[in-house]
């Protein structure tokens, strides 16, 4: 398990002739339509949350809007149902843990990667061998526990929750990084005067801004996206993040406003498909560092 | 002077150790513990210890068999039926996407544009299929329609309430694997390819004498992860059919959930064991696969 070698390298070859051969050009049209099918049911989404009510609620669903409306954003936009908080609550949980769980975790990472101290390999595989626990593990406890500390139903909870959970993988790729630096910047570091909180946040931090942009993906996507520990702890707008609020705005959509679900669902997606796009680097390489999770 | 004094790397390690202590481990201590109880949430006081009482109802061994849970035996039996579905799709479906990317000389695209359905969340995903296999105005419904299957409600009906789940499950991973094979496919050295062909092998030999073997170490990772993905399936029943119709797609994870914050008397012991025996197989998997993997992975 090298640290982040999971670059997808060019590769020259004879077998890959240079220009666009008829080869290359049977493949990327095979591979268009693949793809193509596959976004089927984003394009569905975006379509349908542009067609009036009559069109969404009609006998037979069609593709493409008859007649293109806003009709759908402009009742979102009257009536949220809680979909902007939803927003904000996912969004303020992700960037605390994002935040939290990197300092911690590449202070722990620092601490192990450059010091020998009694106990470390002990406390370092415990912590590692937790990211193989799966977190329904955790989950009973960690409610009895958040009930005692009023932690329930409050983003702060779910911030503590999420970091505790991502904290072993951004320590163990932040510890192979830290390794990978050589002890002369550190020694030349030292004979400058640096202590060991000044080569941690002039060196340390510095150098491995690739390595912390991958553990930050991870922990994004992780936190984003969790959906268990989210819906059983949480009850009410002020902490609901947006997994839970979307299944809870399809309950009420449903009933009397078909139309307004997919634009809430296209709300949803897109701006995190616009963050993968543009940082699409960052993220391919932090998903594969991220595999060797269990 | 001396560079570090000996406290030193414990202040480093003290804030993950904490919070690991305090909101992972202990938990996880707690929940074991729980499990050897028959603590039920509204009334914890009452809790007392019970042995294995709790893992002998949910693996239908217990002493008196009328406390074997059928319900559990239902949970069990839908997670591997969905896992027995899920698992050769999600290896074998994204196998050819790969090795059609792999042979672009410009990947950047395909790779962005098949991975896209993977940053967006199960719950959205999970919602974004409700509408398409929405009983009246889903698309699937009325392809399914056209196709000469009258009357077809996917996740009401009990033959095609789990394969649904399982197409979407698919779907939603395919990216990721896909991903995982292009890696794997790139680290594969030239000068085999080139051997071969010196050789005089066909394409086809190429591919099941270099490619696919080479492969194995992706194919491996992917089955685990899949395997253990799907173990713990929980979202999409949850979300999109309420474990329905008549249980046919309630899972494992979504038992303990139903059995600890949401039916009866909230039976938070029971359901820390059934989490106790998830995670044992969960993590016999994960072990095994890390020590078998190893001589093959460099």
């Amino acid at each position: 398990m090298t640290s982040l070698a999971t670059d997808i390298k060019k590769r020259p070859s004879r077998l890959r002739p240079a220009g666009l051969t008829p080869g290359q050009v049977v493949i990327w049209v095979v591979l268009a339509v693949i793809v193509l099918a596959n976004l089927c049911p984003f394009i569905w989404v975006v379509l349908s949350s542009f067609k009036p009510g009559s069109e969404i609620n009609a006998e037979r669903p069609t593709l493409l809007p008859r007649k293109w409306t806003l009709e759908n954003y402009r009742n979102m936009a009257h009536q949220m149902g809680g979909f902007g908080r939803f927003y904000l609550n996912s969004f303020i949980v992700t960037t605390a843990t994002v935040g939290l769980t990197l300092l911690v975790g590449s202070l722990a990472a620092y601490g192990f990667a450059r010091f020998q101290f009694r106990g470390s390999s002990v406390l370092f595989y415990t912590l590692v061998f937790s990211m193989f626990l799966p977190g329904e593990l955790a989950l009973i406890g960690r409610f009895e526990l958040f009930q005692k500390f009023r932690l329930l139903n409050k983003l702060t909870g779910l911030t503590l929750a999420y970091t505790a959970s991502g904290l072993a993988m951004v320590l163990f790729i932040m510890r192979n990084v830290f390794r990978g630096i050589p002890q002369d910047m550190i020694d030349a570091a030292r004979i400058d005067g640096c202590g060991t909180w000044g080569i941690f946040w002039e060196i340390m931090i510095p150098i491995s801004k690739t390595g912390l942009v991958a553990a930050a993906v991870l922990t994004f996507m992780g936190a984003w996206n969790e959906f268990l520990f989210a819906v059983t702890t949480t009850w009410s707008e002020k902490a609901q993040t947006l997994p839970v609020g979307i299944m809870l705005l399809r309950g009420q959509f449903e009933h009397w406003d078909y139309g307004m679900l997919f634009a809430t669902l296209m709300l949803s997606f897109l701006p995190v498909m616009i963050l993968f796009v543009a940082l699409q680097k960052h993220f391919i390489r932090g998903a594969t560092a991220g595999a060797i999770k269990g | 002077m001396k560079f570090a004094g000996r406290w030193t790397p414990y202040l480093y390690v003290l804030p993950a150790a904490a919070m690991f202590g305090l909101f992972t481990l202990y938990p996880i201590a707690r929940t074991i513990h729980m499990s050897v109880t028959d603590l039920e949430f509204i009334q914890p006081e009452k809790a007392e210890f019970v042995g294995l009482d709790n893992y002998r109802e949910a693996l239908s061994i217990h002493r008196d068999p009328s406390y074997n849970d059928s319900k559990a035996r239902l949970a069990f039996g839908n997670t591997l039926r969905f896992t027995a579905m899920f698992l050769p799709l999600y290896i074998i479906l994204p196998m050819p996407v790969a090795f059609l990317i792999d042979r672009l000389r410009r990947q950047v695209v395909m790779r962005v544009a098949s991975f896209l359905p993977v940053v967006v969340s199960g719950a959205v995903v999970a919602v974004l299929w409700t509408t398409l296999y929405h009983a009246t105005y889903g698309p699937l419904t009325a392809i399914a329609k056209t196709m000469g299957f009258k009357d077809i409600n996917f996740l009401a009906n009990k033959a095609t309430a789990m394969p649904s789940l399982v197409a979407m499950g698919v779907w939603h991973g395919m990216g990721f694997n896909v991903l995982l094979y292009l890696v794997r496919l790139a680290a594969i050295p030239n000068e085999l390819y080139e051997a071969a062909s010196v050789d005089g092998a066909n394409r086809w030999q190429v591919f099941w004498g270099v490619t696919l073997p080479l492969l194995r170490p992706a194919v491996y990772l992917v089955t685990v992860l899949g395997l253990i993905g799907s173990l713990k399936v929980f979202g999409p029943m949850f979300i999109m059919t309420d474990g329905g119709p008549a249980n046919s797609t309630l899972s494992l994870v979504m038992y303990i959930y139903q059995t600890a914050f949401r039916f009866g008397n909230l039976r938070f012991g029971y359901a820390a064991a059934m989490a106790v025996i998830l995670a044992i197989v969960i993590m016999t998997f994960a072990i095994a696969s890390s020590r078998l993997n190893r001589p093959v992975d460099r």
